[in-house]
């Protein structure tokens, strides 16, 4: 039994692996959000919580899910491919599922806190997002920290949060706050998703380059008929196209709402 | 939006400056080994010292039809690498690795490389397995079957360690096979300078590889004679040089923490042949012969332990890194540099050695080992 994914040099299996960290940090985000969705409520005056959006367990469960084996063991320690669409789940579906979970008086709690609004403004959680989408994917950093579980766990968690900083200002609406409005917000997801240089940077490097970018995959113990190669192009595909597919869904909930409101 | 615009040019530089600095490689710690290495002989593959003879053996090929190895590559340069085809890691790792940088070479650079797959396994690995898997990595590639024997005959000429099978119930189609996991370069003049441990990439075989093509040698020749070794015998049996056992250099890479550190050493045989059956410290609470083994899946780097070794007359025998080493478990203080550890080997005839194994830094050993195998050179 393992606290969490990393990677190993043992062959891939397909037995079942208990990963005991993971299931306690889903279980301390769902716990996390109903506590302070409670206090919210009670500081509000109000009887009871409101029940929890759904959205949120959907979120939950892609949390989990990108997480915990067999997706997160293939992503920590095998292929390169994998731990992308582990990314994708964790740093850009379930952020925004989750932060449906919190309460209009959860969000009220909290948004006038001059830390909170600092990182949830739409400039800084772009290039924080962004530079930790850098960061957690240069060579030297994921071949060191994606050997140790805590640091497979640092990169997993920071995607969770960063990814937080980033969806806020998409999905979070307070009624007190600035406006960031729909083609603004459109315009945030172009820039910083969709066409974000890091990203297109990034997954260039993993579909084109020579040799693959990370040593820890290509000396990762095989699994039959998938090349090293063939899987950082992958990887790199679904960067680019999944990242950029996202966005597009992402600004067409935004337009259709917008275009709601404005009929 | 100008805003925006504005404060993301420099997350895009500094985006392109740190992927243009890592370039396509990863960067862990054996990267700056292999970029010090490179830069110390013009190649990423580890040197060996001395160059090991192109051996000359005949085995059957995946067609059934005798292959010899020395005629059949003679010219060539030669990779030839002991493994078997139900290896879970080194074995596929290495081969693809090859295969993927030599599809990228040019046809010239290509053609005048030869790649060799012994197979350790003979039980399992019948020429027609061994035909269907090399080829599903490149058609070009020879796959070598012999008996164990006959394999382990060429080991031992190789001065690589033997196939390591425990006992396998009969019928049983799951197991393991120990071998050797480095890759042995012969370059276009029949000598191996240059091997290839396992952790060696892609960038590092797209790097090498035509430069062996082009018949290029490693540069800095490692430096020679007694004069780098620093042997300190140790208490009344102050007597190495004039036993029958001579030990060129016994090293200790400073060790990180108390709990564990390597011994390595460099000795010969100069008469009967002789076993070390055991190693001993009064400075540590166990030491321990092991062999690099790719293993039993635990680790890549599996440590196999060895109960004894046998040294041939006029054999020089060698515990370097990636190789057969000796454990010390348990230091009673973490020796630090310039210090010396007291170290027993326990030869079956010779008796007991007495040595001092100095501690130095690790980017030294390889330095040292190398300068103590080559005085120890006929």
């Amino acid at each position: 039994m393992q606290f969490w994914c990393s990677a190993t040099t043992r062959a891939w299996t397909w037995t079942w692996q208990a990963y005991v960290g993971i299931w306690i940090f889903v279980l301390l985000v769902a716990a996390g959000m109903v506590a302070w969705n409670r206090v919210a409520a009670r500081r509000a005056g109000m009887a009871s919580s409101p029940p929890m959006h759904p959205l949120f367990v959907v979120g939950l469960l892609v949390l989990w899910l990108a997480l915990d084996w067999p997706i997160g063991a293939l992503g920590a320690g095998y292929l390169a491919s994998v731990h992308m669409l582990q990314f994708l789940l964790i740093g850009l579906v379930a952020p925004p599922l989750l932060l449906r979970g919190i309460s209009p008086q959860a969000q009220a709690l909290v948004a006038d806190h001059p830390l909170i609004q600092r990182l949830t403004s739409p400039i800084f959680a772009l290039v924080v997002f962004n530079a930790t989408v850098l960061v957690t994917h240069l060579p030297a950093v994921a071949d060191t920290l994606m050997r140790s579980q805590l640091g497979s766990m640092v990169i997993d968690v920071s995607w969770l949060v960063t990814g937080l900083f980033f969806w806020w200002p998409v999905v979070v609406e307070l009624p007190r706050r600035a406006k960031f409005p729909p083609p603004l917000r459109m315009l945030y997801l172009i820039g910083g998703l969709m066409f974000s240089p890091v990203m297109f940077g990034l997954a260039g490097f993993l579909a084109y380059s020579e040799t693959p970018m990370y040593g820890f995959y290509e000396l990762a113990p095989p699994i039959p008929g998938i090349s090293s190669r063939d899987d950082h192009q992958a990887a790199g595909a679904l960067m680019s196209v999944g990242g950029a597919t996202i966005a597009f869904i992402a600004m067409s909930v935004i337009f259709f709402r917008w275009s709601k409101t404005d009929q | 939006m100008l805003r925006l615009r504005v404060r993301l040019v420099p997350l895009t530089l500094a985006g392109a400056l740190a992927l243009a600095a890592c370039g396509t490689r990863g960067g862990d710690a054996r990267d700056s080994d292999a970029a010090a290495a490179a830069a110390a002989n013009g190649f990423r593959g580890v040197i060996t010292a001395p160059p090991r003879e192109k051996p000359d053996f005949t085995l059957t090929d995946v067609n059934g039809a005798p292959f010899n190895f020395r005629q059949a590559t003679a010219g060539k340069v030669t990779l030839l690498f002991f493994g078997y085809t139900h290896c879970p890691d080194v074995c596929p790792l290495h081969v693809a690795n090859v295969a993927a940088v030599l599809r990228k070479l040019p046809f010239e650079e290509r053609e005048a490389v030869r790649f060799v797959f012994v197979t350790t396994d003979p039980a399992r690995d019948t020429p027609e397995r061994l035909k269907e898997w090399l080829g599903s990595f490149d058609p070009t590639f020879i796959g070598l079957h012999g008996s164990v024997e006959e394999v382990n005959r060429i080991l031992y000429g190789l001065r690589m360690p033997p196939i390591q099978q425990a006992d396998v119930p009969a019928g049983t189609a799951e197991y393991e096979v120990g071998h050797a996991a480095q890759v042995l370069a012969f370059g276009l003049d029949g000598l191996s300078r240059l091997e290839y441990p396992f952790g060696i990439r892609q960038d590092d075989w797209a790097h090498d590889l035509p430069k062996l093509a082009r018949g290029e040698l490693p540069t800095g020749a490692p430096p020679s004679g007694p004069g780098a070794v620093d042997l300190k015998p140790l208490g009344e049996r102050a007597d190495v040089p004039a036993v029958a056992i001579r030990v060129a250099v016994a090293l200790v890479p400073q060790p990180a923490t108390t709990t564990e550190g390597a011994l390595y050493l460099v000795l010969r045989n100069n008469l009967a042949e002789d076993t070390l059956y055991a190693v001993s410290s009064e400075a540590a609470q166990r030491a321990e012969m092991h062999e690099t083994m790719p293993g039993d899946h635990k680790t890549m780097g599996h440590m196999m332990p060895v109960p004894e070794v046998v040294v041939r007359a006029g054999e020089t025998l060698q515990f370097v890194p990636g190789g057969r080493h000796v454990m010390l478990l348990g230091f009673s203080s973490r020796p630090v540099l310039g210090e010396s550890v007291p170290i027993r080997l326990h030869f079956r005839r010779a008796g007991e050695l007495i040595l001092a194994a100095n501690v130095v830094p690790y980017a030294d050993l390889e330095r040292l080992l190398a300068a103590a195998a080559a005085s120890l050179a006929p």
